[in-house]
């Protein structure tokens, strides 16, 4: 039985099966053992950690802008430092070079239909290379429009909340670029840089894990069952370990 | 250009849970058996090392040992009338890629089907008359009994080291553990998990109701422990980086931890990785399987064929389910032609997050739960000026579709009359409703205790609303 609508099973899978035959390869060679474990001593696959220095992706404007966005997203008070002193403009440009920026391990291949269902998940075929370039200019272009030639960085506190709350809902339209995909990637992104390992450019000193008390990358809390409900007290440590021990060499 | 392989006994394509056991057990018996694997070999020590595996980015948000979707991926609808799309970033289901498949990154939640489950069509009809389950409904008998099974269940078990407390030992009723289960030969291999906090709170209120609460049996192990294959596995420290994540010290069963060390042994043993079966080979009258056609990383096509030999004409090809719907040759002809997936119903699970609020010195303990188990949802306290911004927000996960009432799908219908299914993704949904204050606390989980506990509801439930308090026996 035909779908109105449904693309024809066999030519359905030849879309899902041409993708295997170009995109076998980022896992390095294929193995091909027999018998015995085909392992080596030394091996492991650590993530690549954030260098600083200058902008990998953005463009000096681009910067700017998404620095005050995430300052807005999670300003700093006396709990935490906000967005941009935690480095999550840092992580973003960080992520957007890496497999993230491209999409490169998701299906990115249409049909791209212009209305599917909130149940069917991602289906733009824009990257997030490309929403952060689009989006941030039709942001710019906005601004410029609306608050006499000023860009987003350069609005006081209340305009931009302004500004992001109407993202937000879907008020604010851009010309060309949906403006909620927009807010929807930085505030996902922003998330990410101000909670994920300091090793990806964000969570500056763990201070979003200080905040929540989480206690990073520790594995064996047998001890913390093993006496309940007491405080639990030992510091965060990240993936490159904890500022205090870096301290005392030299 | 295709090449031919040298003929083997058995192809096994996907070395995951089953691929793995599979292949040893029929290496044990002395076949000559080659497991094709679409993903890249992974070991504990190189894959899961401890300095980077609690890498809660890396893993469960960016999703780097799962399939890749670009690699493969399916198209979905939840209705006929839909258009169906490709699934392009993975979200209510994760699929594994790589050696161990999905048996990697899994949960570890180790249950048994109820023996009512094997026979749920005579069951249903025998218990509530003719009329309970709708025209054209898809449910039906297995065709295998609890009790032919029973004895594999147990041999899973000790492969595996399952963590738990039996609650029906052949047919005796055991204190501490799960009442309503079907009987089981012998206890589990090593004794249930220690009981967090939390969920020693529950329990004594429980308890205190009469009721019969008991540890979820879990594939984290409570102690050291080796299984029948020689693998030694490692007590679970309680990181918490279970689903999603490989574990770094050999506590989660895996075909890594329990299998892969001894298989890889087998001198009739032999692997190829990131070889991508596209097609399963057929005799000229399509009854038998002689082979496979797969390619490699470099785009070859390659053909490992089958020996036939009497008796066993590659009976034995085995791969996942999704992928087999695909090669629907291969399989028998089942109820129901051409609705292949209709049913496709995810691990259902009941959560609900309360806060103790008079229980102030846990809060550590409990921020740091949160903080994991929310990944990436913030508290309004801590960032009131754009509080309502971030509440409740969460990636773009795929979120099941729930049906209008009028509007269940034949197959739907029976299991939401069941109060089965239609949960699909639940327990991974952004709970946002506000936590009761302390004294409604207690008012309410004694109602929720007290009220219908049966999963027999009578009506349908379409909604998996995280407002649906009512505490079900879970399944996992």
């Amino acid at each position: 039985v035909k779908q109105e609508g449904v693309l024809p099973v066999s030519k359905r899978r030849r879309l899902l099966a041409a993708t295997a035959l170009a995109v076998l390869t980022p896992y390095g060679a294929p193995i091909e053992a027999a018998p015995g474990l085909p392992w080596s001593p030394n091996e492991a696959y650590p993530p690549a950690p954030a260098r600083p220095g200058p902008w990998l992706y953005f463009t000096a404007e681009e910067a700017a802008t998404v620095e005050a966005i995430v300052d807005r997203l999670i300003p700093a008070d006396d709990l935490s430092p906000g967005g941009k002193e935690a480095g999550c403009a840092v992580f973003i440009d960080r992520q957007l070079t890496g497999p993230y920026g491209t999409h490169e391990w998701l299906y990115m291949q249409g049909p791209f239909p212009e209305n599917p269902l909130p149940s069917q998940g991602l289906q733009s075929p824009l990257t997030p290379r490309q929403q952060y370039r689009l989006g941030l200019a039709a942001l710019g272009e906005h601004c410029r429009a609306n608050f006499g030639g000023r860009n987003f960085p350069q609005l006081g506190a209340a305009e931009q909340d302004k500004v992001l709350t109407d993202l937000e809902k879907g008020d604010l339209r851009l010309t060309g670029f949906s403006g909620q995909m927009l807010f929807n990637t930085l505030l996902a992104n922003t998330m990410e840089g101000f909670f994920a390992d300091p090793i990806y450019g964000g969570n500056k000193d763990m201070c979003g894990w200080k905040l929540v008390g989480f206690p990073g990358t520790r594995y064996d809390f047998r001890d913390v069952i093993a006496n309940p409900n007491r405080p639990y007290t030992m510091p965060p440590v990240s993936i490159q370990g904890r500022p205090d021990w870096n301290r005392t060499a030299g | 250009m295709t090449r031919r392989l040298p003929k083997k006994d058995v192809v096994v394509v996907g070395l995951g849970w089953t691929g793995s056991i599979l292949a040893h057990e029929l290496c044990l018996a002395g076949l000559d058996v080659v497991a094709l694997e679409r993903g890249p070999w992974r070991d504990t020590a190189t894959d899961f090392n401890i300095g980077t595996a609690p890498d809660e980015l890396r893993y469960a948000v960016r999703q780097d040992i799962f399939l890749r979707p670009a690699q493969e991926t399916l198209t979905v609808r939840n209705k006929p009338d839909q258009l169906a799309l490709p699934i392009r970033k993975w979200g209510s289901f994760l699929p594994g890629n790589g050696v161990g498949g999905a048996g990697v990154h899994w949960n570890g939640q180790t249950w048994r089907f109820l023996p009512e489950d094997f026979i749920l069509n005579s069951h249903l009809t025998q218990r509530y008359g003719e009329g309970l389950l709708p025209e054209n409904h898809m449910i039906q008998d297995w065709g295998v009994t609890y009790q032919e099974l029973e004895p594999y269940y147990d041999r899973f078990e000790k492969i595996a080291g399952i963590s738990g407390k039996a609650g029906n030992l052949n047919g005796q009723k055991q204190d501490g553990g799960n009442f309503f289960e079907g009987p089981r030969s012998a206890e589990y291999p090593t004794p249930a998990m220690t009981q967090g906090y939390a969920q020693q709170l529950f329990t004594d209120a429980a308890k205190r109701m009469n009721l019969h609460p008991f540890p979820r049996p879990s594939a984290n192990l409570s102690a050291a422990y080796t299984n029948p294959y020689g693998m030694r596995m490692a007590p679970c420290t309680y990181c918490g980086f279970c689903e999603w994540f490989g574990c770094a010290n050999y506590s989660k069963s895996s075909p890594q931890t329990c299998v892969l060390p001894a298989l890889m042994r087998q001198p009739n043993f032999s692997l190829r990785t990131l070889a991508q079966v596209t097609k399963i080979n057929l005799t000229p009258d399509r009854k038998h399987a002689t082979g496979v056609t797969y390619v490699d990383a470099q785009g070859r096509g390659d053909r490992a064929a089958g020996r036939p030999r009497a008796g066993l004409r590659l009976r034995a090809v085995q791969r996942a389910a999704a992928a087999a719907l695909r090669h629907r040759p291969a399989l028998r002809p089942c109820h129901g032609r051409g609705r292949g997936g209709q049913e496709l119903r995810l691990s259902e699970q009941r959560q609900r997050h309360g806060l103790f609020r008079r229980r102030r010195a846990d809060q550590p303990l409990r921020r740091r739960r949160l903080a994991r188990r929310r990944a990436g949802r913030l508290q309004r306290r801590q960032f009131r000026p754009c509080a309502a911004r971030l509440r409740g927000r969460r990636l773009d996960h795929l979120r099941p579709y729930q049906w209008p009432p009028d509007q269940l799908p034949a197959g739907a219908a029976g299991h939401a009359a069941l109060g089965l299914g239609l949960e699909e993704g639940e327990s991974r949904r952004p709970t946002t409703t506000s936590p009761p204050s302390a004294p409604g606390q207690r008012d309410e989980l004694s109602r929720q205790l007290s009220g219908p506990r049966s999963h027999l509801q009578g009506s349908p439930r379409p909604a998996a609303d995280a407002d649906d308090l009512r505490l079900q026996a879970e399944r996992g």
